[in-house]
């Protein structure tokens, strides 16, 4: 074989079995991700990250499962509120008395909401091996409440930080 | 007085006078070098052509394309095996986060 097509067609090969490889990956991860994420179990997570075992697994499910309806009580309580606002503020041109009323209500649901959710987490956390409750709480703590200290830390003016550390 | 070292440096000196290669180079010296050189170099460049062939000959065997790609793709499959199970470990936590979480303000 002439040298230059072989060259060529080396170059070829190397470039669908790149892509090949590429491409296996991706649909094996994603079909992979699914599968051992265990999509029919809200508690996986738990399982995995906090070792848990089947009789702790067992107690924390029947925790969860009695917080699920409440969780969605509230959050039906708050898109309903959400809505009475969106309409008061449709209705009017301006910011009436009573859509700053709403906007009160709707933020002490949320709270309410917010407190119910902390309380679960601390239930959980008890139900669980000591160190890995500890655990547990500090990384729901995190995820949860982190997500709104990133929000404010975002919007609040650096002078309000004299002190912030680089 | 001379000392032991100077009468060293002297003997070496001799020595190395005497060392040095003497006479002309050969007449076709040059040439007899780029000939080397150009010989070594055609050799590397038909050592690199004939890899090239052999590799092209190989993959053109049906069995061995087929071993090959069998081979590209389960190392695929095996990265993805392993990527998706650290994803997998993302979408559970995502997945019990959206469960017990209420929608953010």
């Amino acid at each position: 074989m002439n040298p230059r097509v072989a060259g060529w067609a080396l170059l070829c090969a190397a470039l669908v079995a790149v892509g090949l490889f590429f491409a296996s990956a991706q649909l094996v991860a994603r079909w992979s991700a699914h599968r051992f994420s265990n999509p029919h179990d809200d508690l996986e997570w738990l399982r995995r990250e906090f070792r848990l075992s089947q009789t702790d697994l067992e107690r924390i499910r029947l925790l969860h499962e009695g917080y699920l309806p409440q969780c969605r009580e509230w959050c039906a309580k708050i898109a309903a509120k959400k809505a009475e606002l969106e309409a008061e503020l449709a209705a009017t041109s301006h910011f009436s008395p009573r859509a700053a009323e709403l906007v009160r209500e709707l933020a002490s649901l949320r709270a309410e909401c917010q407190i119910r959710m902390l309380q679960h987490f601390a239930e959980v956390s008890r139900a669980m091996p000591a160190d890995q409750g500890r655990r547990y709480l500090a990384e729901m703590l995190r995820l949860t409440l982190g997500a709104h200290e990133q929000t404010e830390r975002a919007m609040a003016p650096a002078v309000l930080h004299p002190h912030a550390h680089p | 007085m001379r000392t032991s070292a100077e009468s060293d440096e002297q003997t070496l000196r001799h020595l190395v006078r005497q060392a040095r290669p003497s006479g002309a180079l050969p007449p076709d010296f040059a040439a007899a070098v780029w000939r080397r050189i150009e010989q070594s170099q055609a050799t590397t460049d038909s050592r690199w052509q004939h890899w090239l062939t052999e590799a092209a000959a190989f993959l053109c065997e049906p069995r061995h394309a087929l071993a090959t790609l069998g081979a590209v793709l389960f190392l695929g499959a095996l990265t993805g095996l392993i990527q998706g199970w650290q994803q997998s470990e993302d979408l559970a936590r995502q997945r019990y986060l959206t469960a017990v979480r209420p929608p953010l303000p």
